[in-house]
């Protein structure tokens, strides 16, 4: 399956699912763009908190609908499910971005999780070492040949890119 | 506090109150102290990884792995494709799902580092797994919890620093369950909110770097925040020991752009991740 196939099939999957119409909120002023480019013609200008229907979403930027009519904002500009202010509205785990980035459609919580008391901090507290887990573990190790073959039979491909400075380089 | 902490404690509050000559001497004492603690500062990869297995058995003995080979090879392969992004590609990387419908991730120092299936079962591609792992192998890549340790074995809180450095050729492994009985302890703290930011900062760039998508990342953490409301139960700890997820998002939106938007188009390979993970649902 290649790339393009591949968003093809998440995005009609993204759009199968029950959260379809997700709702955004800008945390910051931003431009509305005609396309997904920061030197795309400017359509106008949403202001911080507007409240955006989200479309669909293409690398780095989200096609959204709203008051001032469609166009494409940053990915990083959006905040998804419900503000602090506004908890409650959301119920369901909202779909947001990784309803995008993977589309897969799941159920809204795990089928076992109601109920079930997790990895606590007292939990930790009150461990004792268990080597023979940790036996298993080692076990599991993959080589660092195996890995590369592993990224090779899915085309993942090293690139260089240096890491980032705190607030941007710019 | 350790009985030995309280004794140097009121040691401290004993030469406070001393003459000067007496004070002195004291204080040479304590400076010795102070020097062997800074001795810790080059743990080498041997006492890393000891202390690492040490903090990873006993978060085994709270949660054991989920009982899946094939599961478990996956996230190995992987954590270990990303884990040769980094500065540290030689250490000996190993992944393991824990089994508990929490949603946490974990890392100790050595190149030990942990996922929950509560977590697992929630993520939808490869790219977003690749930006969970980056970001827990970003802390040992930094030594963050090393760092913690050393920190607090520098200020006496929590390990007894004159037990940790009695050993008067310097050597600490004879100390060791204190130092992994702190990094257990640790795991349930938290780091420095710094710390994690900066985990965040490298995970998109380390996973960019392997040929993934660099929102996986930015993607969980939206996921996060929806879910922040939804499931305290499985998210308590999670929370309690990390920013918040609109926190961390707003950090990564000034790093992140525009510096990865070019690599906004490489694989999230979602039918790997749902076909190896499938036995999780």
């Amino acid at each position: 399956m290649n790339r393009c196939t591949a968003w093809i099939l998440a995005l009609a999957l993204a759009a199968g699912a029950a959260w379809a119409a997700d709702t955004a909120t800008l945390v910051k002023d931003s431009e509305l763009k005609a396309e997904p480019f920061a030197d795309a013609k400017t359509l106008a200008e949403l202001p911080r908190n507007a409240s955006v229907e989200v479309v669909k979403r293409q690398g780095a930027w989200v096609q959204v609908k709203g008051d001032r009519g469609q166009g494409w904002v940053r990915l990083l500009a959006l905040r998804y499910g419900s503000g602090p202010a506004a908890s409650g509205s959301s119920g369901s785990e909202a779909g947001g971005l990784f309803s995008f980035l993977g589309g897969r459609p799941r159920p809204s919580s795990p089928t076992v999780a109601t109920g079930v008391r997790g990895l606590s901090e007292e939990d930790l507290r009150n461990t004792r070492p268990n080597p023979r887990e940790l036996d298993r573990m080692r076990a599991n190790a993959v080589p660092a040949a195996d890995a590369r073959k592993f990224a090779d039979a899915a085309k993942l491909h090293p690139t260089d890119v240096k890491y980032l400075a705190e607030g941007g380089s710019r | 506090m350790k009985p030995r902490a309280l004794i140097v404690a009121a040691a401290i509050v004993a030469v406070a109150a001393l003459p000067a000559a007496a004070f002195d001497l004291n204080i040479n004492k304590l400076l010795d102290v102070v020097g062997k603690a800074t001795q810790l500062r080059e743990v080498g990869e041997a006492e890393e990884y000891e202390i690492g297995a040490g903090v990873s058995s006993n978060l085994l003995g709270a949660s054991p792995l989920v009982n899946d080979p094939r599961v478990q090879k996956y996230v190995n392969a992987v954590g270990r494709w990303v884990a040769l992004q980094t500065e540290r590609p030689d250490l000996a990387w190993h992944f393991g799902v824990l089994d508990t419908y929490s949603v946490n991730a974990f890392a100790t120092p050595g190149g030990y580092v942990f996922v929950t299936k509560g977590l697992v079962m929630r993520l939808n591609n490869e790219a977003e797994l690749a930006g969970v792992l980056a970001h827990e192998i970003a802390h040992v890549v930094q030594k963050h919890h090393l760092k913690a340790i050393q920190k607090n074995a520098m200020t006496g809180i929590g390990v007894d620093v004159a037990t940790m450095f009695a050993d008067k050729r310097g050597r600490y492994t004879s100390q060791i369950d204190q130092v992994t009985s702190f990094g257990t302890e640790l795991l349930a703290r938290g780091l420095d909110r710094g710390d994690e930011f900066e985990a965040d900062r490298m995970a998109v760039v380390i996973a960019t770097r392997a040929g993934y998508n660099p929102y996986g990342l930015p993607a969980v953490l939206q996921m996060l925040e929806a879910l922040k409301t939804a499931d305290s139960n499985q998210t308590a700890l999670l929370f309690k020991t990390h920013p918040a997820p609109r926190d961390r998002l707003d950090a990564l939106e000034l790093a992140m752009a525009p510096a990865l938007d070019r690599y906004a188009d490489q694989a999230v390979l979602d039918a790997r991740f749902v076909q190896a993970t499938g036995s999780l649902r």
